[in-house]
């Protein structure tokens, strides 16, 4: 009876002080350095983007370089999506979405609003909105509509987010 | 001093990173034991995040000692047998308690099998979410900001962000990545400084903020970036040696990128 009353003693301490813990710790060293490796390129090519960022001071030049950053996100989901691997889609389309809504479009909205449509500004606004544009069906023809990339829920919530950035670049 | 004897002595030190300079000789003059103490810094490194609750510092030569002296088990502890069972025991262990415990445990199976197994309740699939890269997502944050950002002081202060960020990712990665990738990022962190930092402030245009505003910037940069040189120092100091080149690359680049500030406002003070 003393036993019994004893472990469950023990075992209610060790319950309150589990439930008592912290949030679980953060990435693993190796998992850190396995997701550096996958993402070595994309980040060289991010970071001499914010370096580019950094000195653009025209916001059409801005917008060129946003446009940039979300070509080299688009062509990293490519590969992913060729590569079958569906988290790693989704998590690039959350990148995507956020550069493209975030960043491209209120750019070239705030332009449009202060640039003639025919002046060289202009014509290099309307350059980046295409090429956004194309890039952007360019993405999403390389996710499958079904299959193990196609079939995930993530992966359809990243088709459905770029269907309407699309919609926002016409 | 052999090389079995320097092992042991290193594996005998309180921390096997923190080597004193009669065992460190011989790591200089042999290949084998440098390779195999960076092997064991490494570990220690691993053992050093564990989260768990430091040891007494003299914990280590206690287990030593009981290891290494005496029989491992003295002796067989003898449990002594009480003689009868209490008299709630007793009660307990009649006809009737037996009757109605097992009625009781009846039920809750009764109840659980059908809480399982009712008909429309599918079992629901825990699916953790994979790990995201956190640098990825700084540095995607940051180029979002500094694309939206029209202020060109800002951007300047995006930019310290953005060095920052790197530097941190270098130190956490030096005991684990290999030489060339600790290369790159410092050489990232080398373009963030040179052609971000010190070139935009060179650059910037005397009506973007006031005189006041511009030297605070530019101090406050300037302590940023000396800030990080002293924390890339102070890894490579207690990093493994094919992390130091990276780790000193960037604290070179901070304190070059320190002096550059300075000379700016020196210039523009002149």
């Amino acid at each position: 009876m003393t036993r019994a009353a004893a472990a469950l003693l023990i075992f209610l301490g060790l319950a309150a002080w589990a439930g008592a813990q912290g949030p679980a710790p953060g990435l693993s060293a190796a998992d850190r350095l396995r997701l550096h490796r996958a993402n070595r390129t994309l980040l060289a090519d991010l970071v001499s983007a914010g370096v580019a960022l950094g000195g653009a001071d025209r916001p059409v030049a801005r917008a060129e370089t946003c446009q940039e950053s979300a070509r080299v996100i688009g062509i990293a989901l490519r590969k992913a999506a060729e590569a079958q691997d569906a988290d790693r889609v989704a998590e690039l389309g959350d990148h995507l979405d956020r550069m493209v809504r975030d960043g491209l479009v209120p750019l070239l909205d705030e332009v449009r609003q202060t640039t003639p449509a025919e002046s060289p500004d202009g014509k290099r606004l309307k350059a980046v909105r295409e090429g956004a544009a194309g890039d952007l069906d360019w993405v999403r023809a390389a996710i499958p509509p079904a299959g193990k990339v196609g079939d995930s829920a993530r992966v359809k919530d990243v088709s459905a987010k770029l269907e309407g950035l699309r919609q926002q670049l016409k | 001093m052999t090389c079995p004897s320097v092992r042991n002595r290193i594996l005998a030190l309180p921390d096997p990173r923190q080597v004193p300079d009669a065992l460190r000789a011989h790591l200089t003059a042999c290949p084998d034991c440098l390779a195999w103490w960076g092997h064991a810094a490494r570990v220690e490194g691993f053992l050093a995040r564990l989260p768990v609750p430091p040891a007494p510092a003299d914990k280590k030569a206690d287990l030593l000692a009981d290891l290494t002296t005496g029989p491992v088990i003295a002796r067989v502890p003898v449990v002594a047998r009480r003689p009868g069972r209490g008299r709630l025991v007793g009660a307990l262990a009649g006809p009737g308690w037996k009757y109605a415990g097992g009625l009781a445990a009846a039920v809750l199976v009764a109840v659980g099998g059908w809480a399982l197994l009712r008909p429309g309740k599918t079992p629901e699939v825990v699916r953790v979410a994979p790990a995201k890269y956190p640098l990825l997502d700084h540095v995607v944050q940051s180029d979002l900001a500094l694309a939206r950002e029209s202020s060109p002081a800002r951007r300047l202060e995006l930019l310290g962000g953005l060095a920052d960020t790197l530097s941190a990712e270098t130190r956490t990665l030096a005991r684990v990545a290999d030489p060339d990738e600790l290369k790159e990022l410092s050489e990232w962190f080398r373009k963030v400084v040179d052609d971000g930092i010190v070139r935009q402030a060179e650059r910037l245009p005397p009506h973007a903020v006031t005189q006041e505003a511009r030297r605070a910037l530019f101090e406050q940069l300037a302590a940023r970036l000396a800030r990080t040189g002293d924390e890339a120092d102070r890894a490579a100091g207690e990093s493994p040696p094919h992390a130091r080149p990276a780790l000193r690359t960037i604290a070179d680049t901070a304190r070059d990128g320190r002096a550059k500030l300075r000379a700016v406002l020196a210039r523009e003070g002149a």
